[in-house]
């Protein structure tokens, strides 16, 4: 190579790398639609180079028509609708009575700060039981980011009978007040303070918003319960150790919605490589960052089951006998979503997936749904759990067992997928609850430090009924078995054609309440 | 031996899935225990599990 050859790619290296303009060279160009007609083909994205952060500045606000409205003073600060917000458009703050005041009194727009104000109430929750307990109480406000939310409406499903929140037709004057008073709770609003986050309720520490490295503008589908996943794992490790960590995807949805270029959702490193290369890159990553001495930064893989369970599963395996440190998440939607929903192995049986959907002419899917965290578990020293977002608490908890685990850990997390399984944009956490409930997808967690044997390591707790093959409704008696869960998602319509249910379908009920029993005598409960 | 949800309950639902027996349901107006299934967490965990994780210290001995 020439000398002058050397220099010319010097000079490439340093300016493709120089991302100081990013913003207004090319980030704006996007945020105005005008990339296409204006911008030449850049070195960044010849590169694969994106900025941290750039996909805060991105807008949804003209996608849905309709927008949470918030009654304040039926909150019960419960957090779900918090947690549940795949968008991580709704965030959260509780502050003294006296801060809040002077936070307020910074407002000069009277229609502003009125409106802001009405975002406040004295909870139970921190109000009563805080004064209760001769503690400061605080009054529980909610922020709902117009340009970051998608108007999937899962937050008012979850809010429930609760019914602070209700889907409203959006107004121009309204979300105009909204957005100010969002900007408002970020300039003026103290964050919470620490006295606030009950450290046994873990999804409380939601309420530290500043401690968030998501924060909206994914380019995923409306209620994505795979970036709900995302978010809860990656929230908690930023609320316990900081934004100390790197981020390996693989590809497939989550890396697409991810990095969508010039967007990146993360300000933390991060990278994509093959995928099925995931594990094997995270643990280099792991090996560098032992190498320069940041055995405290926490290392966290992600992918979904195509990548992990089926094409990466050999480098999966490979990566946890290792026995370092590192974190796996499997985003489970039980098909290849990125790609249009073809089977995977962990697709259930008779289950209609692209190539392999249930019909006269062919079954679809008869093979058994492939679990692989009882695989996981079998590999010495790994810490394995299933988890859904249904149940944050346990997803939290398990987390942080995993973060502080000092050996491999993988989590497998229930992630509803609406356009594959053929449910509403709102769906999402019921569907999350119901498939635990009805045994398609148990929760467990197996830790290593918990004893010697299996038994001793596997928890099941969460699932309700653990010591009956069905739970049933203790009034009604009405059974939570699998058809029960599989009767209200469209990719087993096929199967209750003519009023009645296949026998493709009661195989795979089968197969659910065979998973659910070994599980159980693996746990030392059968 | 059981405890019992006062209607200091908001119904978060945090309670539910903690608990080891599946004692815990959703009332009308606020979470129940049923006392025939509750144990106190005894011989399962060092204190009752619902009372552990109950923001407004709604459950209760009975």
């Amino acid at each position: 190579m020439s000398k002058n050859k050397d220099q010319n790619s010097e000079k490439f290296d340093r300016d493709s790398r120089d991302l100081t303009n990013f913003q207004t060279d090319v980030l704006q160009k996007y945020l105005t639609g005008k990339a296409d007609a204006e911008l030449p083909a850049d070195a960044h994205s010849a590169r694969s180079l994106l900025p941290p952060g750039t996909a805060r500045g991105r807008s949804f606000a003209s996608i849905a028509s309709e927008f949470p409205a918030y009654d304040a003073q039926k909150c019960v600060a419960c957090m779900e609708c918090v947690v549940v917000c795949p968008d991580a458009a709704i965030h959260a703050r509780v502050t003294p009575q006296a801060e809040m005041d002077q936070a307020l009194s910074k407002v000069t727009d009277p229609a502003v700060r009125d409106f802001a104000q009405s975002r406040f109430s004295k909870t139970v929750k921190f109000w009563n039981t805080y004064e209760k307990q001769g503690k400061t109480p605080g009054q529980f406000s909610l922020w709902i980011d117009p340009d970051k939310c998608k108007g999937c409406g899962e937050c008012v499903q979850v809010c429930g009978d609760h019914a602070a929140l209700s889907m409203k037709l959006k107004s121009d004057e309204e979300m105009a007040l909204t957005t100010k008073a969002v900007e408002f709770s970020h300039q003026h609003l103290p964050g919470t303070a620490e006295q606030y986050v009950n450290p046994r309720l873990l999804t409380d520490m939601f309420l530290q918003d500043e401690k968030w490295v998501y924060r909206g503008g994914a380019g995923s589908c409306m209620g994505c319960g795979e970036i709900t996943s995302l978010k809860l794992a990656i929230g908690a490790t930023t609320a316990k150790y900081g934004d100390n960590l790197a981020i390996v995807a693989a590809t497939g949805c989550n890396s697409v919605f991810s990095s969508t270029y010039p967007y990146n959702i993360f300000n933390v490193p991060w990278t994509n490589s093959l995928f099925e290369n995931a594990a094997p890159t995270g643990l280099g990553v792991r090996m560098r960052l032992n190498q320069q001495g940041k055995n405290d930064t926490k290392v966290w893989i992600l992918g979904g089951d195509g990548a992990m369970a089926d094409i990466g599963l050999q480098a999966v395996s490979r990566a946890l006998a290792t026995g370092e440190d590192i974190n796996i998440l499997v985003m489970d939607t039980q098909s290849y979503s990125n790609t249009g929903g073809q089977a995977s192995t962990s697709t259930f049986t008779g289950q209609s997936a692209k190539m392999s959907a249930h019909g006269k002419a062919s079954l679809g899917k008869t093979e058994r749904r492939k679990e692989l965290g009882v695989i996981a578990m079998m590999h010495p020293d790994v810490f394995v759990a299933q988890v859904s977002p249904a149940y944050p608490n346990h997803f939290l908890r398990t987390v942080l067992d995993a973060l502080e685990y000092p050996g491999p850990s993988l989590i497998v997390a229930y992630s509803p997928c609406m356009p594959e399984h053929g449910i509403a944009d709102d769906a999402g956490a019921e569907r999350a609850k119901a498939a635990v409930i009805s045994r398609a997808f148990p929760l467990y967690v197996h830790d290593p430090r918990k004893g010697n044997t299996i038994k001793e390591r596997l928890d099941l707790r969460g699932n309700p009924s653990i010591g009956e093959e069905w739970h049933k409704d203790p009034k009604t008696g009405e059974v939570f078995d699998f058809v029960w869960f599989a009767r209200k998602e469209g990719r087993f319509a096929q199967h209750f054609k003519g009023g009645k249910v296949s026998e493709s379908l009661l195989k795979s009920q089968e197969d659910r309440q065979k998973n659910w029993n070994l599980i159980r005598e693996l746990a030392g409960l059968k | 031996m059981a405890l019992k949800i006062t209607d200091d309950c908001t119904s978060c639902g945090a309670c539910e899935p903690e608990c080891p027996n599946s004692a815990i349901t959703a009332g009308d107006d606020k979470y129940v225990i049923n006392a025939a299934a509750c144990t106190e967490c005894q011989g399962k965990h060092a204190s009752p599990q619902c009372q552990a994780v109950c923001p407004v210290d709604a459950p209760v001995k009975a």
